[in-house]
């Protein structure tokens, strides 16, 4: 065997059994034509490598873990934007037929998890009125948008940005009831609930109650 | 050596034949996504454990992310982000650091690259053989990381740096040692060239690390119908004349 068969099959060995084979200690042993001739054939086997099986432990605190950490940041602020375009109107709904719950069995999981157990209607006038964008986002407790986010699988602070949004427009400082574009709901999951703006505006006028407090009363309303 | 199935230590794994270099031309940006053929899209996104996005190959892997991101769902999105990154970026690392000085440039210039097969996805350009796609991106990086180098001054070293690290840095092949020629173009491009038999010869025996016999035993499991059967001595005539062809291409 040549030098820099020798030199490649112990690079190959390195690689294989997970050691550092960084490529340079490797090419310093060769010289001119060999040195050539074995960087060709460590680039041919690391374009030809399976690459590495997942390892939740080995990833943790890894270079390859920082450079996914700052590819994911890069997707957050590139989110943030898209987000700014989407509001309650179209997300709630398309999230709801993707997470294919009804919107009755949503509410119900909603009063539940907000504390409110017994009070669906109330909750339900409610998330009636944030579907059609005519809840202010800004009176909604961090308590419902975390709740409803464990529902539909989206976190609380992208629930409220949208929220600042009117659907199909620029972001409101107040939600303002907006018409311009419906979002397209899968009649399976959109069944209309019980309440309707004209019960919703019989709700608001009772006594205030927790449930009032937790969809009117701010961020930290419940806390 | 290396059992049946492929499998051996250190984390290594069985390349599906399809992820092989060399059996795809290298991927250019541009060409219409196909994520919807690999069976994902936003719509019908359905999130996956992490065993099952290990066992997926990168051009599914990449479109999950893709699929995961369009359907809000940057959870996870991230966690198939993070399998991607652990399965290739290490080799990422060791390509860059055939050519350029010091880890932490392989380093960057791997995270670009990561960073860059992504983008190019999310915009919908289709990743084709992930794998070449992948290391074209990078082979610019480093193309463009050593025109910004040339005419800069050599920085300084670090006092504090020990002489392994410094034989190291002096080791990657420098553009003026290659001069145009794309070492692992060269390469691919002889292997091309060969019958598929012949290929196989060099796979096994000088990629995968098997030794003459077994390479030999190999083909003649695999390919029973051959008029002669292979030898050692054939194997390692074949992969002499490849050998000697690359030092020919090389200009050695």
């Amino acid at each position: 065997m040549t030098d820099v068969d020798n030199l490649f099959r112990e690079y190959l060995a390195e690689h294989r059994a997970g050691g550092e084979a960084d490529p340079r200690s490797f090419l310093a042993r060769a010289e001119g034509a060999d040195r050539l001739e074995l960087a060709a054939l460590i680039e041919a086997i690391l374009e030809r490598s399976p690459g590495r099986e997942w390892d939740a432990v080995a990833f943790a605190g890894s270079p390859a873990a920082r450079a996914a950490e700052s590819v994911a940041t890069e997707w957050d602020l590139e989110g943030e934007v898209e987000e700014a375009s989407v509001g309650w109107r179209e997300l709630l709904p398309a999230l709801r037929n993707r997470v294919q719950v009804r919107r009755r069995d949503l509410v119900a999981r909603l009063a539940e998890g907000i504390g409110a157990p017994g009070q669906e209607e109330k909750v339900a006038a409610y998330y009636h009125q944030m579907e059609h964008e005519q809840l202010p986002a800004a009176g909604v407790s961090n308590r419902v948008l975390e709740v409803l986010g464990g529902i539909l699988g989206q976190s609380a602070e992208t629930l409220r940005a949208a929220g600042r949004v009117v659907s199909g427009g620029a972001v409101e400082d107040t939600a303002m009831p907006a018409f311009s574009r419906k979002a397209l709901e899968d009649p399976q999951y959109g069944a209309p609930s019980a309440a309707s703006p004209a019960e919703a505006e019989r709700t608001r006028s009772a006594e205030p109650d927790l449930v009032d407090e937790l969809f009117t009363g701010g961020p930290d309303a419940g806390t | 050596m290396m059992p049946a199935d492929g499998a051996c230590g250190g984390g290594y794994r069985w390349t599906p034949p399809h992820r092989r270099a060399g059996e795809g031309p290298r991927q250019e940006p541009g060409a219409a996504s196909d994520q919807r053929l690999l069976g994902y899209d936003a719509l019908m996104f359905r999130e996956k454990k992490d065993f099952e996005l290990d066992r997926l190959s990168d051009e599914e892997l990449i479109a999950y992310v893709v699929a995961a991101r369009e359907a809000g769902r940057l959870d996870a999105a991230r966690v198939g982000l993070s399998i991607f990154a652990h399965r290739r970026f290490d080799d990422l690392v060791r390509r860059a650091l055939v050519r350029v000085p010091t880890r932490q440039d392989a380093e960057d210039l791997a995270g670009q690259t990561l960073e860059g097969v992504f983008k190019a996805a999310f915009k919908g350009e289709a990743v084709g053989e992930a794998v070449n796609f992948m290391y074209t991106i990078l082979a610019r990086r480093i193309a463009d990381f050593t025109d910004k180098r040339k005419g800069r001054e050599t920085e300084p070293l670090p006092e504090d740096m020990d002489d392994e690290e410094r034989k190291r840095r002096d080791a990657a092949i420098s553009p003026d040692e290659t001069g145009k020629v794309d070492l692992a173009d060269v390469l691919e491009r002889l292997w091309k060239l060969l019958s598929p038999l012949h290929q196989k010869v060099v796979d096994d025996y000088v990629f995968d690390g098997y030794d003459a016999k077994e390479t030999a035993e190999r083909v003649n499991i695999q390919l029973p119908d051959l008029d002669k059967p292979m030898t050692d001595q054939n194997v390692h005539k074949i992969a002499s004349r490849f050998r000697e062809d690359l030092r020919g291409a090389l200009g050695a």
